[in-house]
This record gives C-alpha cells, structure tokens and sequence, in this order.
C-alpha cells in the first residue's frame, strides 16, 4: 500500500504548482502516469479573466522535483506557443503572450520514483505456465492498490503502460526440436575437440573417425547453428510468437540479459495494461505459440542442412 | 438474495506458495455492512488491498470499509493469498467464500476456487541391483522416470555409499578451468591432430561468434572459483593438482587467461550446445546438471549404493524424493583397485503433463 510520504514523493511539486496559481481557481483535472518510463503528467485547469493578467506576470514558480511545463492551451484547446520560460530554476509564465482567452489548461510533467509505483500498482505474473500442444500461457494479474491514494489530485486517472514481466521459457523448444543428425554431430565435434585435449592417440583417431563419419552426411556448422539460434531468440521474430488477451498489449520482448548458459532459457515479454478508476484492476493470458514457434526451429535448421 | 452486480476473479491456476491474487468489483448502488471471506483453513493472507477497515482472524477476514471510489465508479478489494502446504493430490480445488452482508443478513455470496497444482516424478521398475565390469562402458545403472502433473521441474541426481555422497554434478565451468589449464601447460606435449583437421577448425573458428559479455562472465565465474580455492580435484592426480594450482596463481592477474578462454571459444561452445540439448529431458524437466557421475572407490564384493531424485519447482517448492537402493556387485577381475566411475542417466522418461489446467475439471474441492 502506498503512504503519505510516497504522496509526497508523487505531488509535492504538483501541491507547490496549485499553490502558485491559487489567484487563478486552479483545479487539477486529470493526472496520467507512465508505469514504465516513470513520467507523470498533471492537467490543471487555471480561470484567467482580463483583470488578473497583470498578475500573472509575477508567476514565477521553482521547477520542484525538476517537473516541466510542457504545454499551455486555451479555452478553444489551441496550444499557447511560448507562454512560458525556463530561466535560472524558475518557470515564468509571460502575460504577453497570452491570447483573448479566460480558461486555459495546463499540462506539466513530472517524475514518479519507481517505488513508489511500485506500491501504487500490483501485478504478477503466473510462476508457471499452463500448456497445450500448441501454446503456453501465463496469467496475468494487475491492479491499482489504493484508489484513495490519488483523491487529493485527481478528477480523471490514468496509469499507462503497467508492464507485466513475464518470463516465457524457450529452452525446451530448442532442445526438443533439434533434430537427431545434428545432435549426433554436435556430440562428436564435442568428443573430438575433447580428444585433442587428452594423452590418449586411440581417442583422438576414434573421435576423428566418428566426427568424419557424422559430417560426412551432414555439413553444418557449429557456428551457424548458433546464429541461427541468436536469429531465432530476437525479440523481434519471438514476439510473432506471442498473443496478448485486452486490456493488455505486448510491450517489448527481448532475450534475458542475464542469462548463463550461451543461449537464453527465457524471452523476456512485457503484457501492458492501462489501468484507471474505471478499470482498476486488468485480468487476461499471454499465449506463446508454442508448437509454431517449434516449426520456426525446424524451418531453419532444416536450411542449415542444405 | 436481490439481484445486484458484483463480480470476482481469482488467477486459474498456482502452485503451492505461490502467491494467488484475486479481487472483487461491484457497482456503486451496491450498500453493505461487511464483506465477510472465507478462506480454507491452511491458506495464508498475505496482503488486503483497498480497504479502509479490515480484520484478519486467521482464514477469516472482515471488511467493513473498501476505499471509496469517485461518484459512479465501481469499488473493489484486492487479496493476495498463498496454500503453504504441499498436499499429496496433484489437483486440488479450494473453496473461497465471499460474503456481502446487509443488518446481519447475507445478500450476496461468491464463490472462488483456488486451484492448486504440483509437480509428481516417480521411479518405473527401479534398478535393484547392478554389476560392475572392467570395461567401463558396461557398467550401467538404467533408472526410467515418469513426470505427471503440473509444473516445470528442476532435477537433482545424488549417490550414497555409507551415507557418503559418490556423486557430483560435472560443472561445465570446472571442465573449462581444467581445460584452460590443459591449453597452456600440457598442449604442447600431445601429438596434434592431422594438418587438415587443423584446417578445418581454424576455418570454423573464424565462422564462430561469441557474445564478449558471455565470455566475460565465464571468466568470471572461474575467478570467483579460483579466490575460494575450488578447483575441479576429479580425474587429476596429486602431482596434477599441484600444477594446477601454481598455474592459477600465475596465471590469475594475466592476460593470458583471457587469451586463452577465447582460443578455446569453439569447444566451449560445442559444449554448451550439446549441454543445452541434454539438460531437458523432456519439456518439463531440466536436470541441474547436465551429467552427474558417480566416482567411489568400491572395495567389497557387493555393496549398497543410495540414489536419491530430488526435485523442485519454479518458486523452490522441493517434493519429496525417490530413494533407490541398489546392489552392486564387483565382477571386476582386479576388485577395488580403480576408482569406479560410471554416469547416472535416466535412460528412459515418460511425461505426462497436465495440459489446459485453466478447463481441467474434477479437482479434488473441499
């Protein structure tokens, strides 16, 4: 559960910004975050009639918590260009530049620390796959832990882009699906590099005889092998693979960084959703496409073999 | 009971410990006094989510206050709950109970199942005895396994004579630190291959990438290996430790170290390939090491040795092991003289895995 002091992390800035333009009935309309890359974005509606435009020439408000104002709009939604100047730590709204118009809308943008979402939204992801011949697939999980949280400041919420990691295994296709000829040279090019490390001359000639006898029907190469298995783990092809139930939406597939052995074990796949007051929790499958994904394999070592 | 709109959704499947989330959404005209839920006995809450006011009696919790939601939205409560216990079944199904209670009187109730699987591998016609031969490729010991229900597995092999462990996983990084040592110091002396065959590998050497950051972390790994004093003692005489050691220590700030793990990029590699292919039996099991060897120094005519297949699942939930006993009897013409070494590999798998658990009926409920 999120706490008064991760609101502060949140809104302390936004508070100090209503603050500054208390002449103007500021009112906070709607508020946007980004789960993934951290930003927020803040709506505030400001009511600038002609008799107050003198004053709004000493606005001059510190950029707290470095948030930004990026965009200024009046009452027929046209963009304000240049209404306001960064200068020196301080943003500086420019009477001037304002046109006939008594409401405006103002978009800022700011920084959530990732801790803080973190306590704001829960999700998960199934541990375990459940399985067909066909796909694999994962639960997905999401929800916006404390609606109260956000009264203070919002009219309208949205958290966008709340990514679901899950980790989908890919091991088990490889070694599955490679088929028997290449195993077999696999192991003797194994048993005859071996060879060359040992005293024994008997093995070496053994191991020589075998690996010539295996490659003589089959001329991959280990080295195209392992490209061919790089190809086939790019996020990019993998995630031709993959299928999302609504709300969520595939974010970015990518190979595990960490991975220990030459290949990775897993695909990294983000499910997103957009969470609001309206839907505050997102329930739904990411399917691997499992037995095409096989294929995939098959169709390029099958090449290698040519 | 009136017709009111509540909903509620629990994850369709788990394993035990995991944590299982589920939620209960209503519209606004839905009033109440509290939501009373019922857990099974053994379940644990581990998190209560949206709520203004709650109490937690054990399995029971009662919420008088969700946090309010804006003027037409919908309210809703989170929980997260986990099944501590590994039951027996492979299937189970547990009973949640949710009730909406109005002046002491139930107007609503739910039910949610938590469905709750497990992984089971058992021993087919396990090996009560074996022989062994002067010829080491005629000592066997064949172990057929069956995997059934659900969840991937991790799988351990481990020998016992005397209640001593005869068994050890061959680290792919140990074999490469005992290689690399070979390179260097003892290569010079073998008989190289014939010069097409070295032709051969230089031409493959030259097709063959490997991620940098990967051999990094090898050598890596072997470093740490090298600062805790562990280095592979299997297969090598003392006079060979020796020389291993004082290798490692001159070696260890070299660049000759990273010199030669990358000479010996293409085995490396073939290794890890034919160990990727090996480590899966089957689709949901992977063996912890690739290939576990049995090394004992067998001295009387028979001896009993202990095999135990331990295995645990994605979240580290270990299952209770299968235990073999196995007879061995020394047909060796020169008995107890050399140092037995044979592989444990389970020569044949049989899988079963529950498929589509998300529509499986006939869960055990209670």
């Amino acid at each position: 559960m999120p706490s008064v002091s991760d609101f502060e992390k949140v809104f302390e800035w936004a508070s100090k910004v209503k603050k500054a333009f208390e002449d103007f009935k500021p009112e906070f309309r709607s508020m946007r975050i980004n789960y993934r890359t951290n930003k927020s974005e803040l709506r505030l509606a400001l009511y600038i009639p002609n008799s107050l435009k003198r004053k709004v020439a000493k606005v001059k408000i510190p950029a707290y918590q470095n948030f930004v104002v990026s965009e200024m709009m009046d009452e027929s939604f046209s963009i304000v260009p240049s209404a306001w100047k960064f200068d020196s730590g301080n943003w500086i709204l420019k009477a001037s530049s304002l046109p006939a118009s008594e409401r405006y809308l103002l978009k800022l943008m700011g920084q959530v620390p990732r801790e803080v979402l973190s306590n704001i939204v829960r999700i998960q992801p199934a541990q375990n796959r459940d399985q067909t011949p066909e796909f694999d697939r994962y639960w997905l999980h999401s929800m916006i832990t404390d609606v109260d949280f956000f009264k203070p400041i919002y009219r309208e919420l949205e958290i966008d882009d709340v990514n679901v990691m899950v980790r989908v295994g890919i091991e088990g296709c490889f070694s599955t699906t490679f088929p028997k000829e290449l195993k077999k040279v696999l192991r003797a090019s194994q048993r005859w590099t071996r060879a060359g490390h040992s005293r024994d001359r008997d093995e070496i000639q053994r191991a020589w005889m075998e690996l010539r006898r295996v490659t003589g029907r089959s001329k991959i190469q280990v080295g195209e092998i392992i490209d061919a298995i790089y190809k086939l783990t790019l996020g990019e092809l993998f995630a031709e693979h993959l299928v999302v139930d609504q709300p969520y939406f595939l974010g970015d597939v990518k190979r595990e960084e960490r991975f220990m052995g030459l290949f990775p074990e897993k695909m990294s796949v983000e499910a997103c959703a957009d969470l609001n007051l309206k839907q505050p929790v997102a329930t739904g499958y990411l399917s691997f496409r499992k037995k095409e994904y096989m294929r995939r394999i098959q169709e390029f070592l099958e090449k290698l073999k040519k | 009971m009136s017709k009111v709109d509540i909903g509620g959704y629990i994850v369709p499947w788990a394993l035990p410990n995991e944590k299982i989330p589920m939620h209960v959404i209503w519209s606004s005209d839905v009033s109440f006094d509290k939501i009373h839920v019922k857990l099974p006995s053994d379940f644990k809450v581990m998190d209560i989510l949206n709520v203004n006011e709650v109490k937690v009696n054990d399995s029971d919790v009662i919420i008088t206050k969700v946090k309010p939601p804006l003027e037409g939205f919908p309210s809703y409560f989170g929980m997260v709950m986990s099944s501590p216990n590994i039951s027996k079944e492979l299937k189970v199904a547990r009973k949640v109970i949710i009730e909406f209670v109005r002046r002491e009187k139930i107007f609503y109730c739910l039910e949610l199942y938590a469905r709750v699987f497990r992984p089971l591998i058992e021993t087919l016609n396990p090996p009560k005895e074996m022989e062994l031969f002067d010829q080491p490729e005629k000592n066997k010991l064949p172990i057929h396994l069956r995997y059934t229900g659900f969840g991937d597995v991790e799988v351990k092999f481990e020998a016992k004579i005397h209640g001593k462990i005869v068994s050890g996983g061959e680290s792919i990084v140990y074999e490469l630190l005992r290689r690399l040592w070979l390179s260097d110091v003892v290569e010079k002396t073998i008989e190289k291959p014939t010069k097409t065959v070295d032709k051969e590998q230089e031409k493959r050497k030259k097709e063959l990438w490997v991620d940098p950051a990967y051999v990094r972390g090898i050598a890596q790994k072997l470093e740490e290996k090298i600062d805790r004093g562990m280095i592979p003692k299997e297969e090598l005489d003392a006079e060979a430790i020796a020389s291993l050691r004082e290798w490692l220590s001159d070696v260890k700030t070299k660049d000759r170290f990273m010199e030669i793990l990358y000479e010996t990029t293409e085995s490396i590699l073939l290794d890890l390939l034919v160990d990727l292919l090996e480590r899966n039996p089957t689709d949901n099991v992977k063996l912890a090491n690739t290939r576990t060897m049995i090394r004992a120094r067998i001295t009387a005519p028979i001896t009993k040795l202990h095999i135990t297949i331990g295995y645990k699942d994605k979240i580290g939930n270990e299952y209770p092991p299968i235990e073999i006993a196995v007879q061995v009897r020394d047909r060796r013409a020169e008995k107890g003289r050399m140092l037995v070494q044979m592989p444990i590999r389970v020569e044949k798998w049989e899988s079963e895995p529950f498929m589509n658990v998300e529509k499986m009926k006939g869960l055990k409920e209670d």
